[in-house]
């Protein structure tokens, strides 16, 4: 219902940060997964996300336009920088120089994406609390 | 705060400001008041199918048509009390 | 004197509502890379309205008796404030000073709203 856009449109942002929470924790927890399923190590996952546009026609006056309506997800990619090398001999996967490949995540970076990640949250849970509190008052009129 | 009341006041100023389309005629008056009663009670459940059906974008916009609508009810129901007593009155004057 | 006030009060709501909607898409998009910001005219209309220029040629209409009364907003992008590493110009800050003065706005057009509702209603029902 399109009296809800508003909050339909913080919907949007609170599931991209939720699922960029999950993408940051899955990182941390294979910081040091040196072998996953295609037998490389693990690679650094990041969402691909945009803004989310509607093109709508007007009812009354029959134009068209284009509406900013929030955040849509495009997909989870990988970051394709290169693997870490830390040399370690006695590993099971070190190669025949005895280089292991770590994973591309950095932790420093993958906490500050956290923090940000929260913030950003926080604030679409705010602006979908104002709007609440708008409808709310729009009740109000001539509440007799 | 400026309260102005309803009477042969108002019907007064409708028939200044109709006169220049509709002609000085009460019958004449009184029909475009209906229509524009008519057609804000319209507006409203217009609106009001439009919400219910997920068109409406503003809430307020469908308050404010209700609000409107039953204010001109009001008006158009104050208006007919004040000429049936008026008629009354009239009825009751001695000849 | 005509009363631009009610319909001044009517289309301000509605200048807020997409403010909300705006402001919100702002807040969803604070890190989409090459996002500008979305920006509600309302306000400056208004006072072009009041001192008679008018902005828009394309409108035709003449800011006369009525004109005032008749002024809508409108929604654009925001393209010249400065932008970050991903090309995203969303100040955080701003955003949320906007939606909490935005909220007032609205409450306080409610309330003038309703005091315009209760005249009428006294007037009528004297």
């Amino acid at each position: 219902m399109t009296v809800f856009k508003s909050m339909q449109i913080n919907a949007t942002g609170l599931n991209l940060e939720r699922l960029k929470l999950d993408t940051i924790s899955t990182n941390i927890a294979n910081a040091n997964t040196t072998r996953t399923e295609n037998g490389e190590a693990y690679r650094r996952k990041v969402v691909v996300f945009r803004e989310r546009l509607s093109a709508e026609t007007d009812r009354q006056s029959g134009l068209a336009s284009v509406r900013s309506e929030g955040v849509s997800v495009v997909g989870i990619a990988e970051d394709q920088s290169d693997f870490r090398l830390e040399y370690s001999p006695e590993h099971p996967d070190a190669d025949e120089n005895g280089y292991v490949r770590l994973p591309n995540v950095n932790m420093v970076d993958e906490m500050i994406d956290l923090i940000r990640t929260q913030r950003t949250y926080e604030a679409n849970v705010t602006a979908l609390n104002t709007s609440k509190s708008i409808l709310k008052k729009a009740l109000e009129i001539s509440k007799d | 705060m400026n309260v102005n009341g309803i009477g042969t006041g108002s019907i007064s100023r409708i028939a200044d400001k109709q006169s220049s389309n509709t002609g000085t005629s009460f019958k004449d008056i009184i029909n475009d008041q209906l229509s524009k009663l008519n057609d804000s009670q319209i507006r409203a459940d217009q609106m009001a199918q439009d919400f219910i059906s997920g068109e409406v974008e503003d809430l307020h916009a469908v308050m404010i048509a209700t609000e409107e609508a039953r204010l001109s009810l009001d008006l158009a129901l104050q208006v007919r009390n004040k000429i049936v007593e008026a008629y009354k009155e009239i009825n009751n004057m001695q000849l | 004197m005509p009363d631009y006030s009610y319909s001044m009060i009517k289309n301000a709501l509605d200048a807020s509502s997409m403010r909300q909607r705006a402001i919100s898409s702002n807040i969803a998009n604070i890190n989409t890379p090459n996002y500008k910001v979305n920006k509600v005219e309302f306000e400056e209309h208004l006072k072009n309205a009041i001192n008679g220029t008018s902005l828009k040629k394309t409108h035709e209409k003449h800011f006369g008796a009525n004109g005032i009364g008749d002024v809508k907003a409108t929604i654009e992008k925001k393209k010249n404030t400065s932008l970050d590493e991903t090309g995203n110009n969303v100040d955080i800050d701003i955003e949320m000073t906007e939606l909490a003065a935005n909220e007032i706005y609205y409450s306080t057009l409610i309330q003038l709203l309703n005091a315009k509702y209760s005249k009428l209603n006294a007037a009528i029902n004297r």
